[in-house]
């Protein structure tokens, strides 16, 4: 053991300057930065304002985002082989990710702002989001961090509601922010809160109670291995705190790295020089007290300085539990506390003899590092007696009054030998007066029992470097491996419920084909329709201000803005729920406000009469046509009504009709939908997947004019269902009417919903499975020179009446619903149960950009 | 030698801790210390909006110029005006860029406004009503002003 000592003892002499100087330089080295809140990631510290990612949808696996660093950040991994575009502030393209890495639009001013957590810059220019993208490649990763300023608090001072009532949770602001994928818009939505902090009060009393015993340690028999535990603790302690941070450290390793390590490599210098004076304390070199003091001191207060404020934040950038940060912060100020004390004092009980009286560096008295100090012993053994509560008071009372600090380094620095009998120990609390007592009972025990002692606490010291060491290393590795970037879960206050994702959900509104044809691929649950018809006298100017009052508020209403009308009010708390506005031009539009009667396309010639047909004139047709679909009654009325409002004095309207499906989430997802006769409906329609399907769907012709390529013809027919006939049939006579199964949709000729219906299987009695005047043998277009449509049909009930709203989608109804109409008007065995009483024709416009209207290349060049 | 150390690597820790506990709560930041003491609060001008109203000159376009700084804020933040033809004109005082955009059909917003630039923004606004003119950048940070038609 003495040999032990003495290398320890010579080492630490030779050791010290550089030891001290190098804590020295740390220290004025991390003053700024300490200053400058070090703890931050992304620029964000501890803070009561929540970021929280509500909705992502529709989801698509594969395209993940996330808020990261406490709000300051976005993050968005896509691992699929389309690319995500993310849309800046104008719903510009601002930035491309996807298997080509990460390309930055260098004309949206996004690409500039969203640098800095505090967008202050100076956008150049040029960057207009109007205009073509420029793209820019900056990595080869398939993810983006970018600090979006839709999503966090950006100004300096608080809210003006926070700051009046900063004690209550507030919900600050919702956000959304659009992501395109291969057509669909994939809409972020999430809010801002306001989330008070808890109170401090707890983690002040164990930065207090930390302090205290390690203080009172000094003053115990164990007094060595206790401050080795202490200051192995505070190391730990702040290992796993940096650890914390590293892990929601969004980067790349290095940088997740240094983030653990720290500003200037704090981590790097101090754990080891921390470890390395555990180990040597805990083998009884008391002279490594200082260096568990200037360690101490540094963590503490620098830990004090940059991350106090988690105790009363109610988050922080950490991947912590937030109340294991707390104690982990607490504990880091507290214990370092203590060690800053406790150094100095374990050297005062401890000291050599030789440094008593003479201060020699060259002395080096065995005797000094033996276990225990008769003095102390003596003076703890002449207060043995008497009853220990008596005496913890008392003593409590004279530690308190006598400042240890300052009579610590006065007793060092003046090295009088026996000035602790003028000051005597600190103890505070029954446990450590006992603890502090307990020594004067086998101070004087047998040598071996003190060596036994040694050994354990040398193993334990050897424990504990092996402990810390493992710490960091595991830490390190783990931050290595880890995933960072998991949204920070937002704690404490109770933020308003978000919204369901049918609420939430936005389809865009701007693109190359108007929403409300294909997308959502699952139509939803509400339709309106309104025909208009233009006011007489009405002039070209007239019907393109029409038009571009339409797109402005069709563009805010299905992204769920207001309008600024007092209609804002029936959407007040919904979300978007899916809305879309399609727009469409009726064949007799042609030949009024000034456009020529010779501009009507061919697809849009109008639709003949079929045999047998009753049409009620004054509810089929019209020059105009808005299409208003939800997923919720109250936002399609409420898009429709200001729509209809915003048309007059142009355009008045002729009829409307009102549609319903299921609602989303009464059926699957996928699943084909049921119309009232109880038949799934669609279920061969013209899949997206198909080749062919967009040529089906959307004009495609060379030849048709500018504004209808991108668009599509919508055949709208009002048919009655005969349900008091109908409901009369057994179910076998229903599904020889279609040729489907009514519950499965199974085709005649067998198998399930999908399975191609064999027109030519006959059952055992050689009649045809699915009989000649079946519905789909009519229908289908091999029998129909393939002329095809996308059928979205829509339910209808009006007091006794009830039926289809029959939307029949194509590129040309020449070759799609008049040519099936014929046959079907013919033989349908379903037109016994059936009857068609209005129809109309629209054919819509291509989609249309940002700043542009919906159907502006049917005015030519000429300015209007 | 050692000892003559010692008292000094005391002295620096508290005294760092003693500098910055006496600098107070603006140590903590904008947020402040607990419940907030000491947090930077708007000032009292953003509690209370003022609203001003367009002035109507000689050709009867309605004028109006509104202030955007750094503290986020449009001044006025409520603009009063009678329906017909109104000319907003944006001066951005501080350094941060804005892009106010104008939720009034038909209207398109400013676009990017720098540090130091103004931009000039003419509507038509035909029917009485409250709208929008939120910061595209600083919406959710509280930058919305509101045009008022009556
Ligand atoms: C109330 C009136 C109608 C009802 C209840 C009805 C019902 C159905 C049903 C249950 C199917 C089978 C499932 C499917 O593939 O979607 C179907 C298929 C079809 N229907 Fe109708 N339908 C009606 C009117 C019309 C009209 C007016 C047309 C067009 C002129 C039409 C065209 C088609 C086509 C093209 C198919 C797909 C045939 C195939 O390829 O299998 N339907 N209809
Ligand atoms: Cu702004």
């Amino acid at each position: 053991m003495g040999r032990i000592v003495d290398i320890s003892v010579k080492a630490s002499r030779r050791a010290l300057h550089w030891l001290l100087a190098v804590a020295a330089g740390l220290a004025a080295a991390l003053l700024p930065t300490g200053a400058a809140w070090a703890h931050e990631v992304g620029g964000v510290g501890a803070t009561n304002f929540t970021t929280t990612l509500s909705a992502l949808s529709p989801a698509v696996s594969g395209v993940r985002l996330a808020v990261v660093e406490n709000g300051s950040r976005l993050e968005l991994r896509n691992t699929t082989a389309r690319e995500v575009v993310v849309r800046g502030y104008s719903d510009e393209p601002y930035a491309r990710i996807g298997p080509d890495g990460v390309w930055l639009n260098d004309s949206s001013p996004a690409t500039y702002l969203n640098t800095d957590r505090f967008a202050s810059t100076t956008v150049p220019a040029d960057a207009d989001p109007t205009a073509a993208p420029r793209w820019r490649k900056i990595s080869d990763d398939t993810v983006h961090r970018w600090h979006d300023h839709r999503i966090h608090w950006m100004l300096s001072t608080l809210p003006t509601a926070v700051a009046a009532a900063p004690t209550t949770a507030h919900r600050v602001s919702d956000w959304h922010v659009d992501l395109d994928y291969g057509g669909t818009v994939l809409s972020a939505t999430g809010s801002l809160d306001w989330a008070p902090g808890p109170s401090p009060i707890p983690w002040y009393l164990l930065v207090a109670v930390a302090a205290l015993l390690v203080v009172a340690a000094v003053f115990t028999r164990r007094a060595h291995a206790l401050l080795a535990a202490a200051l192995g603790a505070l190391i730990a302690a702040d290992v796993l705190h940096a650890a914390g941070i590293a892990l929601v450290t969004a980067g790349n390793v290095p940088e997740r790295i240094s983030a653990f390590l720290g500003d200037g490599m704090t981590g790097l210098l101090i754990w080891p020089f921390g470890l390395v004076a555990a180990v040597l304390i805990a083998k009884r070199a008391t002279f490594f007290g200082f260096v568990a003091m200037g360690v101490g001191g540094l963590l503490s207060s620098m830990m004090a300085l940059d991350d106090a404020p988690v105790w009363w934040r109610s988050s922080a950038p950490s991947a912590l539990p937030a109340d294991l940060n707390r104690a982990g912060v607490a504990l880091v100020v507290g214990l370092g506390a203590g060690l800053l004390l406790a150094g100095p004092l374990l050297w005062r009980r401890f000291k050599p003899a030789s440094h008593r009286t003479t201060g020699s560096p060259t002395s080096t008295a065995q005797g000094d590092l033996a276990d225990g100090d008769p003095q102390v012993a003596e003076h703890l053994d002449g207060t043995a007696p008497g009853p220990a509560g008596t005496r913890v008071t008392g003593e409590a009372a004279e530690g308190l009054a006598a400042d240890p600090v300052s009579a610590g380094s006065t007793s060092i620095d003046s090295g009088i030998a026996g000035e602790h009998e003028s000051a005597p120990p600190v103890v505070l609390g029954a446990r450590a007066a006992r603890a502090a007592a307990s020594p004067t009972l086998d101070v004087t025990a047998e040598p071996e029992q003190a060596g036994a002692a040694t050994v354990g606490r040398r193993g334990f010291a050897g424990t504990l470097a092996a402990g810390g060491v493992g710490a960091i290393l595991g830490a390190a590795g783990g931050i290595a491996a880890g995933t960072p970037g998991e949204p920070v879960a937002p704690t404490g206050g109770t933020p308003a419920e978000p919204l369901s994702g049918v609420g939430a959900t936005r389809i865009a509104f701007h693109g190359e084909r108007q929403a409300g044809i294909t997308t959502p691929a699952r139509p939803q649950a509400r339709l309106r329709i309104v025909a208009f018809d233009l006011a007489d006298g009405v002039d070209r100017a007239g019907l393109q201000g029409l038009l571009r009052r339409w797109t402005q508020a069709a563009a805010q209403l299905s992204q769920g803005l207001p309008l600024g009308d007092t209609g804002d009010d029936v959407v007040t708390g919904a979300g978007p729920s899916s809305l879309t506005v399609t727009v469409g031009f009726g064949p007799s539009l042609f030949g009024k406000a000034g456009l020529p009667a010779a501009a009507r396309p061919a697809e849009l010639t109008p639709l003949p009469t079929f045999p047998g047909e009753q049409l009620d004139p004054a509810h089929s047709d019209g020059d105009l046509c808005l299409l208003v679909h939800a997923d919720d009654a109250l936002v399609a009325f409420r898009a429709a009504r200001a729509l209809t409002r915003l048309a007059a004095p142009q355009a008045r309207v002729r009829w409307q009709l009102d549609g319903f499906n299921n609602s989303p989430g009464v059926t699957p997802t996928a699943a084909t939908g049921r119309n009232l006769m109880g038949q799934l409906d669609g279920t061969n329609n013209p899949q997206p997947t198909d080749e062919d399907f967009t040529a089906k769907v959307y004009v495609t012709d060379p030849a048709a004019p500018a504004w209808l390529r991108g668009g599509s013809v919508l055949v709208v027919r009002r048919i009655r269902m005969l349900l008091d006939d109908w409901d009369t049939q057994p179910r076998e006579a229903q599904e020889r009417v279609i040729g489907r199964r009514k519950d499965t949709g199974a085709p005649l000729s067998g198998g399930e919903e999908r399975t191609p219906a064999n027109f030519g299987t006959t059952t055992g009695d050689g009649a045809l499975a699915i009989p000649a005047d079946a519905h789909i043998r009519l229908a289908t277009p091999a029998f129909n020179n393939g002329a095809a449509m996308l059928r979205r049909g829509y339910s209808y009930s009006e007091g006794d009446a009830a039926g289809l709203i029959f939307l029949a989608w194509q590129a040309d109804p020449r070759r799609g619903f008049i040519p099936v109409q014929q046959r079907l008007a013919a033989t349908d065995a379903l037109n016994r149960f059936i009857r068609h009483e209005t129809s109309a024709l629209f054919a819509m416009p291509h989609g249309v950009a940002p700043g542009d209207h919906l159907g502006q290349d049917l005015f030519g060049d000429d300015p209007a | 030698m050692s000892t003559r150390f010692t008292p000094r690597v005391l002295v620096l820790p508290a005294a760092l801790v003693l500098t910055f506990a006496l600098s107070g709560c603006a140590l903590w930041g904008l947020e402040g210390g607990p419940d907030a003491e000491g947090a930077a609060t708007p000032p009292a001008a953003a509690t209370a909006p003022p609203a001003a109203a367009a002035v109507q000159g000689p050709d009867g376009v309605q004028r109006i110029e509104i202030i955007v700084d750094d503290e986020l804020r449009l001044t006025p933040q409520v603009v009063t005006a009678r329906p017909g033809r109104i000319e907003l004109t944006f001066r951005n005082t501080g350094l941060t860029p804005h892009d106010i955009a104008l939720r009034i059909p038909a209207a398109t917003g400013t676009g990017n406004i720098n540090g130091s630039a103004t931009d000039t923004v003419t509507v038509e606004v035909t029917e009485p009503g409250t709208y929008p003119m939120p910061c595209l950048y600083h919406g959710t940070s509280g930058m919305r002003g509101t045009l008022e038609i009556r």
